[in-house]
């Protein structure tokens, strides 16, 4: 589910209690029912306080080089449409930022940047038409074929890809939305691109390479999604290389449990999604890595059993470093090999996991 | 000799044991010293405190900008300039002053941020604390502000309160929706409420307008190729490094630093005349004990050595009281400085004195200085003193007519001199020469006063009291002592009248300029323009219903910016009143070329300063470099760096949208003053948002500045009658113990107490009286230096010399006065002298 990072805090000294809520109206809650329809659901949907846009992949070059890559857009909401409008154009509805990430496997470096944009000269943004969002040089933009074409870029790095779906779109959850707590009402709708064949140019400073691959896309809206016993979330997005593919995700609580709202998704080849319940899904950490910059105890090895699919895998990362150290939360998004059985046969695969709350709290997710 | 004394304990012995025999006369010289010292480390503290005060201010909202573009900025430039090249980040500032219905003065100067593009740019970091604040809030709260915590405290303002304030005349609603803590703001002035940047031009109702932007370049050290690049996008704004703005405020200070520098300069002139007087007194009463001093052994150096370490033992005292003092002193100064900043230049806040060591440093090496050439000639001459020509009782040789002649020579020369600077200074010589002239009128007087003690015998020596005529014969006599006491007198007296006489003919200037530049009936302007600065605007809907009234015959409305060239641009939409005194020429015609040709007139100090009073001024405007025909130049008192003044419709065609800082009104003959005030204050001013002054009031307010400003001569009054009060009493005092055998013989030969104590105290008021006729003589001719040069010279004001006659005419008796209340002490102890003791050596 990619819950990203959607806190942005605004970070002034401040001293002194809580704030009266905002007066103006309550945002839009994820609720069972919704009728997902695309493209329309690929555009931003604003009256929703928090969403995002989450490219994640592995890339080959010919040269046979492998790289991850990253590529978020998020939206956090500060107005709602419709609250008294302002004169000044730096009175925004929202904040708009966005994280990039490449990680050069051959070289062992993790490469990282988060952009964060009020927008007010139209210099990010987001729109119900073909270009779904913008930050800067960033952009995410939906061909006339369907496919998405993306462009992230930094410091001498830049990537340009096209993604073209191979399988249907999966919604995850029940009755089209995602429960993310026991507790009522913290829900989010969501779904995803699980297969995306990738092609496009990725240039670093070691050159430039004609790259190809597999991608993952999510996205996500919600407003108040996770609730306030919740410390952060252990995500693993795996392409297998018999066309399945699996989504789970586990929720942690403050007394060290799982959330029983932690589930996930399997998705045949043929494209048949199976929800995962809480049950279903054994995880046990088995390699760690400890930031230097954030001190942050990251689990980044784990064997993973879904005992309703007969499943068992091992999941490793090829470069333990690839931490996004960030204002005001860090966490660990990276690359993993994924190999292990399934009903017997050895099966082996690629994809992202997500390691969040390690290095300090995530503030700001769950609603005021 | 079988002992062998060291130099230290002959010196304890010799000297030290003197001074501490004599404390009220030590204490005398400690003071001396301590008021030069206090007055001159006083004028460094304050002005270094605004100054670094007001670069504090600049380098928190600075941050850490390489440039920063400054004005009425429209915000489209922002992405254009940030696209640049060389530009690595850009944010922007809106920036107000925000005013207290309630509380008169108090302000907060409220500065709209973008927390996003300004995250490169912020020297106080943001970060959270205890609980944070979301985006959310500080985003979506209309009004919501973040106050520093000292400031909060000190008003008693609470998280999440909201109150009223005004801003360009406005009653506007606020939110405080955090504090920022101590010490993360470096900060002088804890009156800052920060808001986010869309906020805060919704408050101050300026959609599309930024006061600044702040730039980050890719490579800090090619600033001039940065500018270039800007500058196309940037058209008739300046574009410089923040610090710029400082160093302008330092230079800006550096006039009038200069000027009471020069004042505290005479103070310790006067220490070096007490420590002159001391040390010799000191001398001449121990010729005997100099010789035996020099027969057990010790170098004519050597005695040189130990009196000028009698200059120490009052110099070192001195300074460490006078640092102290000058530290106290800062204090009261700090307010006038910044206030006069203020009202000049830009709003300042001093909250914290800096002392810088350097400053410290240079303070003692002026006081001890002061004290080692105060003592020199004296000590000098303890070391010309023979072993045996003293031990013989060979009195010390009088060489009193050579010294007179010495004295016409010196004092003509330095008069000479005075008017070859002032010249020099009025021609094209540099402005500080104005101060040299000054200085070198004071010197002349001085060392012409003593010759004016020959002149009070020949105006008295036929007195029909024998005490006067026996003092004024004294006087004469003992004319090489009297002489530094009445130099010393005669520079307080002169320093006095010459601040007395410039401050009344500058009042003087101002109130005619006054008379005739103010002659609209009514005056509306933001009330925080008035204490602040010029910082804030009438809102247009003011400006239109004034201009809709129908008793208003018109509505004049002025605007002025400050320029980094160094001067004032005022813009005024309206018409010539016949109001301003032009020099040379045709006022109406000069007028009519400003109104209907794109001229500029231009006042006398910018003419000064720049050089030109014809040709024209070249000014960077949005439309290009421009120039601006000159129509003439007219007299104004009101900003010593200058000011151009032209129409609104030239300020429109060169720059776009003008905004108002505040209106002037004419009524039709028979119209109400009084009801039109009531009505506007009614329509727009609840809560004193406006100040709105008659033409009467505004004059009165007018001169109620001129005087705060000038407040500082009322301290510099104090020091001349505190050098009165000392000079007298050391003088006396000195005359007394160095004569007390010749007025036991007086007494012997049946004088009274009483007679003898008459005798003294007509001895001081004479002196008061020469000091007074002589520092009068002097102080009307520094004043016309300080008029007719240092003025022009230095602040390019014209000012008509007058004379507050009253005042001066005052001086001779309260001095006199002053002088025998001072005496009172010395006379006393004469009157009471001992006969036989005192008369046991003759």
């Amino acid at each position: 589910m990619n819950m990203g990072i959607n806190w942005l805090i605004v970070v002034i000294l401040l001293v002194g209690g809580p704030f009266p809520a905002n007066a103006s109206e309550p945002w839009k809650r994820a609720e069972a029912g919704w009728r997902y329809e695309w493209p329309r659901d690929h555009s931003v949907h604003p009256d929703f306080k928090t969403e995002w846009w989450y490219f994640t992949g592995n890339l080959q070059s010919k040269d046979g080089r492998t790289f991850g890559y990253q590529l978020t857009f998020f939206r956090q909401g500060v107005r709602q449409p419709g609250s008294s409008p302002a004169q000044s154009r730096f009175v925004t509805d929202s904040i708009k930022f966005g994280h990039f990430a490449v990680t050069d496997v051959s070289e062992g470096k993790f490469q990282f940047v988060q952009s964060v944009k009020r927008g007010a000269f139209g210099e990010a943004g987001f729109s119900a038409g073909m270009r779904l969002a913008w930050l800067g040089d960033w952009n995410l933009e939906l061909a006339d074929d369907g496919a998405f074409v993306v462009k992230g870029a930094h410091d001498g790095v830049e990537l340009n890809l096209a993604l073209e779906n191979t399988k249907p779109l999966v919604v995850h959850g029940e009755r089209g939305i995602s429960v993310k707590s026991a507790e009522e009402g913290h829900a989010s709708h969501y779904y995803s691109a699980t297969r995306l064949r990738t092609r496009g140019t990725l240039s670093t400073s070691k050159g430039s390479f004609d790259v190809t691959g597999e991608s993952w896309f999510d996205h996500e809206w919600a407003t108040n999604q996770l609730a306030a016993n919740q410390t952060g979330w252990d995500w693993f997005s795996i392409q297998f290389s018999d066309g399945t593919e699996l989504m789970i995700y586990r929720l942690r609580l403050k007394d060290g449990t799982a959330d029983r709202a932690s589930s996930g998704s399997w998705i045949a080849a043929d494209g048949t999604v199976r929800h995962l319940k809480h049950d279903e899904i054994a995880m046990f950490p088995e390699e760690f890595w400890t930031s230097t910059k954030t001190g942050a105890r990251y689990p980044i090895g784990w064997k993973v059993r879904v005992e309703s699919l007969a499943l068992e895998v091992a999941v490793r990362t090829p470069v333990r470093n690839q931490e996004l150290a960030l204002q005001p939360v860090s966490y660990w998004e990276g690359l993993i090999d994924v190999s292990g059985t399934r009903e017997g046969r050895a099966v082996k695969g690629h994809g992202y996991l997500e390691l969040t709350g390690y290095a300090g709290p995530i503030v700001g997710i769950s609603g005021p | 000799m079988g002992i062998r004394f060291s130099s230290i304990q002959i010196f304890w012995w010799h000297v030290a044991r003197h001074v501490r025999r004599h404390p009220v006369l030590a204490l005398l010289n400690i003071l001396g010293i301590a008021l030069g010292i206090a007055v001159y480390l006083a004028i460094q503290i304050a002005n270094d405190s605004a100054t670094k005060s007001f670069a504090a201010s600049v380098d928190m909202v600075a941050g850490k900008a390489h440039l920063e573009v400054r004005g009425d900025i429209d915000e489209k430039i922002w992405p254009e300039i940030e696209r640049l090249a060389p530009i690595s980040a850009v944010t922007g500032l809106v920036e107000a002053i925000g005013t207290f219905p309630d509380a008169s003065g108090e302000y907060l100067r409220i500065i709209g941020i973008d927390l996003i593009s300004g995250s490169d740019f912020r020297t106080f970091e943001l970060r959270s604390n205890s609980s944070p604040i979301v985006a959310e809030q500080w985003l979506s709260t209309p009004g919501g502000i973040a106050l520093s915590r000292a400031y909060a405290e000190s008003r008693g303002i609470t998280n999440g309160a909201r109150m009223a304030i005004v801003v360009d005349g406005r009653r506007v609603e606020v939110t405080v929706l955090a504090l920022i803590e101590d010490g993360e703001l470096p900060v002088a002035d804890s009156r800052i409420a920060v808001m986010d940047i869309g906020w805060a031009q919704e408050l101050t109702r300026r959609p599309g307008r930024v006061n600044a932007l702040m730039i980050r370049l890719h490579d800090p050290l090619a600033i001039e190729a940065a500018v270039a690049e800007i500058r196309p996008h940037a058209k008739g704004l300046p574009i410089a490094p923040p610090r710029q703005r400082s160093a302008q405020l330092g230079r800006m200070l550096a006039a009038f630093q200069l000027n009471l520098t020069a004042l505290s300069m005479v103070s310790l002139l006067v220490a070096v005349f007490l420590v002159f007087n001391t040390v010799s007194t000191s001398v001449a009463r121990r010729r005997t004990e100099i010789g035996i001093v020099r027969a057990l052994g010790i170098s004519k150096s050597g005695v040189r050595a130990m009196y000028l370490g009698e200059a120490l033992l009052y110099a070192i005292p001195g300074v460490l009281l006078g640092s102290f003092g000058g530290v106290m002193l800062a204090r009261l100064l700090t307010g006038a400085v910044s206030q006069t900043v203020t009202s000049l230049y830009a709003l300042v806040n001093v909250e914290r004195i800096w002392i810088e060591p350097s400053v410290l440093a240079t303070a003692v090496c002026y006081g001890v200085g002061a004290a080692v050439v105060g003592a020199w000639v004296p000590a000098a001459e303890a070391s010309r003193v023979e072993p045996v020509e003293a031990l013989r009782g060979v009195a010390a040789a009088v060489r009193e007519e050579s010294g007179i002649r010495r004295l016409w020579v010196g004092g003509f020369g330095a008069l000479a001199a005075a008017g070859a600077a002032a010249f020099w200074a009025l021609g094209t010589g540099p402005a500080w020469m104005a101060f040299a002239a000054a200085f070198l009128v004071l010197a002349g007087f001085s060392l012409l006063s003593p010759v004016l003690l020959p002149l009070t015998r020949l105006a008295f020596h036929r007195a029909p009291w024998l005490p006067l005529r026996l003092a004024a014969e004294r006087l004469r006599r003992s004319m090489r002592r009297n002489c530094v006491t009445v130099s010393a007198l005669a520079s307080a007296v002169a320093m006095l009248v010459a601040l007395v006489v410039m401050v009344f003919s500058f009042r003087t200037s101002l109130d005619a300029w006054i008379g005739r530049g103010i002659v609209a009936d009514l005056f509306i302007a933001p009330a925080a323009n008035e204490s602040l600065g010029l910082n804030s605007y009438m809102p247009d809907e003011a400006v239109k219903w004034l201009r809709g009234r129908p008793e208003a015959e018109g509505v004049d409305t002025f605007f002025e910016i400050s320029r980094d060239e160094g001067f004032t641009l005022a813009v005024v939409d309206g018409k010539y009143r016949d109001n301003l005194a032009f020099r040379g020429v045709d006022g109406a015609a000069a007028m009519a070329r400003v109104f209907g040709g794109g001229a500029v007139v231009v006042t006398e100090p910018y003419a000064r300063r720049h050089g030109k009073g014809r040709g024209s001024v070249t000014l960077q405007t949005a439309t290009g470099v421009v120039d601006f025909p000159i129509a003439g130049v007219y007299a104004d008192y009101s900003r010593d760096r200058g000011m151009v003044l032209m129409s609104a419709e030239t300020y429109r065609k060169h720059w776009g949208p003008l905004r108002v800082m505040s209106a002037a009104v004419y009524l039709k003959a028979g119209a109400d003053v009084a009801a039109l005030e009531r009505d506007f204050r009614a329509a727009f001013a609840d809560a004193g948002q406006f100040s709105v002054n008659t033409s009467r009031a505004l004059r009165a307010r007018v001169l109620g500045i001129f005087d705060q400003t000038f407040a500082i001569t009322e301290i510099l009054r104090t020091v001349a009658i505190i050098v009165a009060v000392a000079g007298v009493f050391l003088t006396m005092s000195a005359l007394v113990i160095e004569r007390h055998r010749e007025i036991a013989l007086l007494r012997a030969i049946g004088g009274t107490p009483a007679f003898v104590r008459n005798l003294v105290l007509c001895e001081a008021s004479l002196l008061g009286v020469a000091a007074a006729v002589s520092g009068i003589l002097a102080g009307m001719t520094l004043a016309i230096v300080l008029t007719w040069v240092v003025n022009p010279a230095f602040f390019g004001w014209t000012i008509a010399f007058s004379t507050p006659v009253a005042t001066i005419a005052a001086i001779p008796l309260w001095l006199t006065a002053v002088a025998i209340l001072a005496a009172w002490w010395p006379a006393r102890v004469a009157g009471r002298s001992e006969i036989a003791g005192a008369l046991r050596g003759e």
